[in-house]
């Protein structure tokens, strides 16, 4: 199969499920925040959760469409533009997207539209239940997908037959898979801090902008106090944890990850660099001398393998791509965790309020986790290839047969355009909303 | 097993057009039963709550054919390529219409999303027709299973043919019709007075069409594919779904002249179920006919996964469909009556 038509297939899948997930990302993470403060509300009998939790569940409807009519196609285009893939592991993955639309969908489209059009039938302990059961909806829902993406990562559960074609034989094995353990806590957590970074930037702005006062703070108050514990398991356990995994059972994507070319012992972290791809070393490489080592073994003599123990058409296509990706979302991983941390402690301090150079940075930080997100996933899915099922089925065995690149170039030129508009349009609608604020909305209605 | 898959997936299809099916059909008719703001916003508020529910039953039914019949999947997604993304594409446009419509209050954003929602419910409903078409005429199924539609070649049926030709655009036609109907019988069940009365109105006139379309489809699809005759004198007590749909036919026209409301939706519903179900028993054991050679045509037998998959796929579907069954009842049970207009700015 030639190179341009599985190139065009990857960017296709890659442009569509990243832009769908920026909608996910943070309908999780404020699913569980809406859910803090509909408990909170009940707990302390305390009306400004409540409205927190209104304005919250108007930001989160709008994310919620657009989540879901971006996500219709993923299902679709597993069988358009890779169809030899879905036919050969459709028996195995194909049930987790069937189970994933059975047990997550109609849950969480009940009840949002319980959470958002029946406050007043429901009362609070049954409007408290509509929050938890969309979020318990959401989680379910990226259980499955993730579950998904495990089996690609690292297939289990599985009979292979002489032609090829794999089939379940452990659906308990499948869903246990041993991967999904780091990988769901390290993604989940992810969207947690998205939404706190997200409900904190906009409390932020109120401030800034001096209005809707009393429910500013109260989005600061807990937006940092989630995103400072967050933040903080996101670099240990959760990422250690993902990292070491990766290490043990992907030493490839993790060389190249870490940009280590040469087997070592001893190896050091490395911060920054460049991985040049010629002299195949890695250029002005700024490190901490044994770190990753210790990290990654438990010693700090320990060996590291580096890509050149494999052979090069295992490599990532990309090795660059990949370094960067990790070496970002981990710099961003670090920040995150020094901006709340800082933040922590000036509302413990009592002035976080009053600092405005801070608020102005928790304003700005708003795109950042997106960012971190996509940069962590890019490590992931280009660090798997050149493989499609982890040391099963490479990439190019995958595409579809009979549809030609320009076919694919033509209807992801389509998408592209659709989403740059839809974008737009979801950045007008959610801005609109946040100028015009919780007390206002309130008032209206 | 792989029998009960194809009835399971049949059931899910099914669900997805009768549920679905009645709010494209109201998103065919919205300009002509809701002329002003209001009476939109009462319409739309029927099928607000519930589209994105009923839209999941495709998503369901999409998943269940991939996980049990992947071979089948896999060519008939990649082979309906071009048709699949402009479905695609509408869904999307169509679901933010219904969503963003009341976003804004101004009347050139509504005339806007109004527009869009009605263009989107016509062409998806025609694309839906056209591709039950396609699976009832055939693809030109190459030996490796798989093939890929031009969007038309000639309009004309045959071993070569396009995702559009006569016979696949006259089904489209009709699921226009058929789903314009069965939106309208929804319509005047959840509105009152003027809306009601344009809805039964149309219902009404549209039961003509329907009835002058089961003249003639039978007869075209007799010609295109001559073997659907074949199960039903194999297993002779099939007869009685053709039969059951046209006498569900009947009570559409019988219900609507006694304009109950409530009967007529139930007859509608009806006559489409049977009417997939007479499809369904007619293509058995075939998931997509070939028009090159039967040798290559996909089956439930050739296409499905491993019988402990299969087997397992009972389990969990056994837990899940009875919640999602509840679930969607719920849904329903939460918005039942008539619409009722709210003043504040949640809604439609």
């Amino acid at each position: 199969m030639d190179t341009t038509i599985i190139l065009l297939d990857r960017a296709h899948f890659a442009f569509n499920i990243i832009f769908h997930y920026l909608f996910p990302q943070l309908t999780m993470g404020l699913a569980a925040l809406i859910l803090l403060f509909k408990s909170m509300a009940l707990w302390k009998h305390d009306e400004a959760y409540n409205r927190a939790a209104r304005f919250w569940i108007k930001i989160f409807a709008i994310n919620f469409v657009f989540g879901v009519v971006t996500g219709i196609p993923m299902e679709f285009l597993f069988g358009t533009n890779w169809a030899e893939f879905s036919r050969r592991t459709g028996g195995v993955i194909g049930s987790l997207l069937a189970m994933e639309g059975l047990f997550a969908f109609l849950m969480e489209s009940a009840f949002l539209g319980l959470l958002l059009f029946a406050e007043q039938r429901l009362g609070p302990r049954g409007h408290w239940f509509a929050a938890f059961m969309v979020c318990f909806g959401t989680w379910l829902s990226g259980f499955f997908i993730l579950a998904t993406n495990a089996w690609m990562q690292h297939p289990v559960a599985y009979t292979v037959s002489s032609d090829g074609v794999y089939s379940l034989n452990s659906l308990w094995g499948l869903l246990t898979n041993p991967w999904l353990f780091w990988q769901y806590l390290h993604n989940m957590n992810a969207t947690l801090i998205t939404a706190s970074f997200v409900v904190t930037a906009v409390g932020a702005y109120y401030l800034l902008a001096g209005k809707h006062l009393e429910s500013a703070r109260l989005f600061i108050r807990n937006g940092v106090m989630v995103a400072t514990i967050a933040t903080i398991l996101q670099i240990f356990p959760f990422g250690h944890g993902e990292a070491r995994q990766v290490f043990l059972h992907q030493p490839i994507k993790a060389a190249a990850m870490e940009g280590i070319f040469q087997t070592q012992k001893g190896a050091p972290l490395i911060i920054l660099g460049q991985p040049n791809m010629h002299t195949e070393t890695l250029d002005n490489p700024l490190v901490i001398p044994y770190l990753d080592s210790l990290m990654m073994t438990g010693k700090l003599d320990g060996e590291l393998q580096g890509l050149d123990d494999f052979p090069k058409e295992d490599w990532p296509d990309a090795v660059p791509l990949v370094f960067y990706s990790f070496h970002a979302m981990v710099i961003l991983g670090m920040l995150f965790a020094s901006i709340m941390l800082l933040s922590a402690w000036l509302l413990w301090r009592k002035q976080l309020f009053e600092s405005r150079w801070m608020l102005w940075v928790l304003m700005l930080s708003a795109p950042l986790p997106y960012f971190a997100t996509i940069a962590g996933w890019m490590t992931t899915e280009i660090g798997r290839q050149p493989w499609l099922v982890y040391g099963l089925m490479r990439t190019v065995e995958g595409a579809s047969p009979h549809v030609s690149s320009g076919n694919v170039l033509f209807t992801l030129l389509g998408f592209v355009l659709l989403y740059m508009l839809m974008g737009l349009l979801f950045l007008m609608l959610v801005l609109r909303l946040i100028n015009i604020g919780p007390a206002t909305i309130e008032n209206n209605s | 097993m792989e029998t009960l898959w194809f009835i399971i997936i049949g059931v899910l299809l099914t669900l997805f057009v009768v549920l679905d099916g009645f709010d494209f059909g109201t998103g065919i008719i919205y300009p002509w039963v809701a002329k002003n703001n209001t009476e939109r916003r009462t319409v739309l508020s029927a099928i607000g709550p519930i589209w994105d529910g009923n839209e999941v039953w495709l998503i369901i039914g999409g998943g269940v054919l991939f996980f049990a019949f992947p071979t089948a999947y896999a060519s008939i997604f990649s082979g309906y390529y071009l048709a699949l993304m402009l479905l695609l594409w509408l869904l999307m446009f169509r679901g933010l219409s219904m969503e963003l419509r009341s976003q804004l209050p101004n009347p050139l954003w509504h005339s806007f999303w109004d527009a869009l929602l009605v263009i989107g419910s016509v062409s998806i409903t025609l694309v839906l027709g056209v591709a039950l078409g396609n699976v009832l005429r055939g693809v030109p199924l190459e030996a490796d299973g798989f093939f890929f539609l031009p969007l038309w070649t000639d309009f004309m049926t045959g071993e070569y043919p396009g995702i559009l030709d006569w016979y696949t655009l006259l089904t489209g036609a009709f699921a226009i019709v058929l789903f314009s109907v069965h939106g309208a019988n929804f319509i005047a069940l959840k509105t009152e007075q003027a809306i009601q009365q344009r809805a039964r109105h149309i219902a009404r006139k549209g039961n003509y069409l329907i009835a002058l379309f089961m003249l003639v489809l039978p007869l075209a699809t007799h010609i295109v594919q001559p073997f659907f005759i074949q199960n039903y004198s194999v297993y002779s007590i099939g007869v009685l779904l053709p039969i059951l749909a046209g006498a569900a036919l009947l009570a559409m026209f019988v219900t609507r002249s006694k304009e109950n409301d409530l009967y007529a939706f139930a007859a509608s519903a009806a006559f489409m179920v049977l009417l997939l179900l007479s499809v369904a028993f007619s293509i058995y054991p075939n998931m997509l006919i070939a028009t090159t050679h039967s040798m290559h045509n996909l089956t439930i037998y050739n296409t499905a996964t491993s019988e402990y998959a299969l087997r397992t796929g009972i389990i969990w579907f056994s837990i899940g469909a009875p919640l999602a069954v509840v679930y969607t009842l719920y849904m329903y049970r939460s918005f039942r009556g008539k619409v009722v207009l709210s003043d504040d700015e949640e809604g439609y």
